[in-house]
């Protein structure tokens, strides 16, 4: 009977915890994705959105505002029933990315997009450094934005090599096989 | 008679849900506790800082970056102003396994990107030389050599900071000196091009501006600088990078604290700090820096204690300092027109009557204690607790010591990490007190 109350007192607190380490931010609020680790002055418009239920069923393939150069809401994600979905994003002048998350959540969910795909090609090479290396020290005017300007704040800089040099590599393909669009670019 | 095992079924039972238990509440504590760390800042500056030269003869300079951290080097981009009646650039060189990427000449600029040549994970440290820049002297008289704020950049990346890549410069100084028939003028000649390599901090380097924060406000800001020895700072600031408005230099001390007023809410200025080097006469210059003016909330706003700002400025002080006090609703709009009160939670000190302006509310602490001491104020609004800031008195504290080491990381708890903390706790305690009654019953 003791051990039995004493099981039940252990239990207890495990499911505290779980409960308390786990307690959505808030039940109200609809899930974001959040777009981290970009360069201080990169706040693209917009990002395209492709979301895939594990059955291959495509649920969102289209643009989305991003709010804030770093959110993007989820609301409009509504798979019919509990499923896993894999997201697959792509920015301008960022490599694609994809994440695979339950769904629904209620958590947030962060992403790190690779910024320096100055061609838009969806791979980050030496291609992109020469094409950064040419336009150094060249500033963007209103209106007409310098590809070379990987981190969109108005100039070319070193900064904007160092991006195409320590995030090269081949981003994530749209699972149809098509090329992303370039409206987002 | 039969043998008694070491340790009972119940025992091993209990022993394991403790264990359980010790692992859940360190997993998710771990789990809540946020590591920070410290972005690593640069000084960047031309050694030599002053310099004699014959006419004709030339100038080696070699630019230097003195590191806060130890930190990954990516690139860095050099831009250097001058007078092109009284130099004329001449030519760059790039560290060992360096190379120039692109360089660029105008009159009386010289810009240029260096980059290593292969990718190098190794860390720089302390100080490091960015290769070699050399000038003809053409005139006679003063000459200054500075470093363009808006173009000179040192990337570094560092995967434990967010963004992990980004501009290190913190502060800039110029070189000065003279073009003369002077015979020492020879002597004018840094070494030649290095491999940035480490090497210990200069010793006999000058002043530097060591950190800036701001506390923006609807209609101001509250601009806290650090130098490394006392001097004096200016300010020039706008809402464009041209900074078109200027204010004379103020203070005479390490930490001064700079109001700004009359700004527009909820927009963007740039600003850029200077100060003097008093050894050399030199010129040191901040990079421009922008904050955002913050919005006014609306009348019956509620306050949020974690969007809400209270802070010291010293935090280390001989006798008196200031708590600056910001309330915030959940958008991070400012709340005016409260009533907030500072008690004393722990140390002797006074407390001088709260006063508002630009929306911040602030008052001067005094200690009353001879001895060195920490001192804890909390603030509140209507017994809602918006927080507690500790600042430490220490009558011996002299304002020529040298700048304290910051530490390269810290450690925040949310209010949820204390309410869980002190949840598991109670569970813990209820466990116990069953495992005590259950000992007590057999």
């Amino acid at each position: 009977m003791k051990i039995a109350a004493f099981i039940l007192a252990v239990l207890t607190v495990a499911v505290i915890i779980f409960a308390l380490s786990f307690h959505p931010q808030s039940a109200s609020r609809s899930p974001e994705l959040v777009l981290d680790d970009l360069p201080n002055g990169y706040c693209p418009d917009q990002i395209w959105l492709l979301v895939r239920a594990s059955d291959q069923v495509t649920l969102f393939d289209q643009a989305v505002k991003i709010t804030n150069c770093r959110q993007v809401s989820l609301q409009s994600i509504r798979p019919t029933t509990s499923t896993t979905v894999t997201i697959y994003g792509k920015t301008r002048h960022s490599i694609a990315f994809k994440k695979t998350v339950s769904w629904p959540t209620t958590e947030d969910v962060t992403v790190r997009p690779e910024v320096g795909d100055a061609n838009d090609d969806n791979i980050i090479d030496q291609t992109d450094q020469v094409i950064v290396a040419d336009s150094l020290f060249r500033a963007s005017s209103t209106g007409t934005a310098l590809p070379a300007d990987v981190d969109t704040d108005g100039a070319v800089t070193i900064i904007d090599w160092s991006l195409t040099q320590v995030n090269k590599g081949i981003g994530e393909g749209r699972p149809d096989h098509q090329a992303w669009s370039v409206s987002v670019n | 008679m039969p043998k008694r095992p070491l340790l009972t079924s119940r025992t091993l039972l209990v022993v394991v849900s403790l264990i359980t238990i010790a692992l859940l509440v360190g997993s998710t504590l771990l789990q809540r506790i946020v590591f920070h760390a410290a972005e690593t800042t640069s000084s960047v500056y031309l050694a030599p800082i002053s310099f004699t030269v014959a006419p004709q003869g030339t100038v080696t300079f070699a630019p230097k970056v003195d590191l806060s951290t130890p930190t990954q080097l990516v690139g860095a981009e050099l831009a250097l102003k001058f007078d092109p009646k009284q130099l004329s650039f001449d030519r760059i060189n790039a560290p060992g396994n360096w190379q120039v990427i692109k360089n660029n000449q105008t009159d009386g600029l010289v810009e240029w990107a260096i980059t290593p040549k292969a990718a190098d994970n190794n860390l720089a440290v302390g100080t490091v030389t960015l290769g070699s820049v050399s000038f003809v002297a053409k005139g006679s008289g003063t000459a200054n050599i500075s470093f363009d704020p808006s173009k000179t950049i040192v990337s570094v990346f560092d995967g434990g900071h967010s963004p992990s890549l980004y501009n290190a410069v913190s502060s800039l100084q110029d070189a000065s000196g003279t073009i003369s028939d002077d015979p020492d003028a020879s002597k004018a000649v840094a070494p030649p091009a290095e491999t940035p390599v480490q090497s210990a901090p200069l010793s006999s380097l000058g002043q530097q501006i060591l950190s800036t924060d701001i506390i923006a406000l609807p209609t101001g800001a509250i601009l806290k600088t650090t130098l490394r020895y006392p001097g004096k700072i200016a300010l020039r600031f706008g809402r464009t990078e041209q900074l078109t408005n200027s204010l004379q230099p103020i203070g005479n001390d390490r930490q001064i604290v700079l109001p700004l007023a009359g700004l527009i809410s909820s927009t963007r200025y740039y600003f850029q700090i200077t100060t003097t080097d008093p050894a050399s006469g030199s010129l040191i210059t901040s990079r421009v820096q922008s904050f955002t003016t913050i919005a006014e909330a609306p009348n019956n706003a509620a306050i949020v204690p974690n969007r809400s700002v209270i802070s010291v400025f010293p935090g280390q002080a001989q006798s008196s300092t200031t708590v600056y006090m910001l309330l915030a609703d959940a958008q991070g709009a400012a709340i005016t027109d409260q009533k907030p009160t500072l008690t004393l939670v722990s140390g002797q000190a006074k407390i001088a009557p709260l006063s508002q302006q630009n929306g911040a509310y602030q008052s001067v602490i005094t200690s009353l204690d001879s001895e060195p001491q920490n001192v804890v104020i909390r603030a509140t609004v209507n017994d809602q607790n918006i927080g507690q800031v500790t600042m430490r008195f220490d009558p011996k504290l002299t304002s020529a010591q040298s700048p304290n080491a910051s530490s390269t990381q810290s450690i925040s708890w949310d209010s949820k990490t204390i309410i869980l903390l002190v949840g598991v706790l109670i569970g813990i305690f209820l466990v116990g007190l069953v495992l005590v009654r259950a000992a007590r019953a057999k």
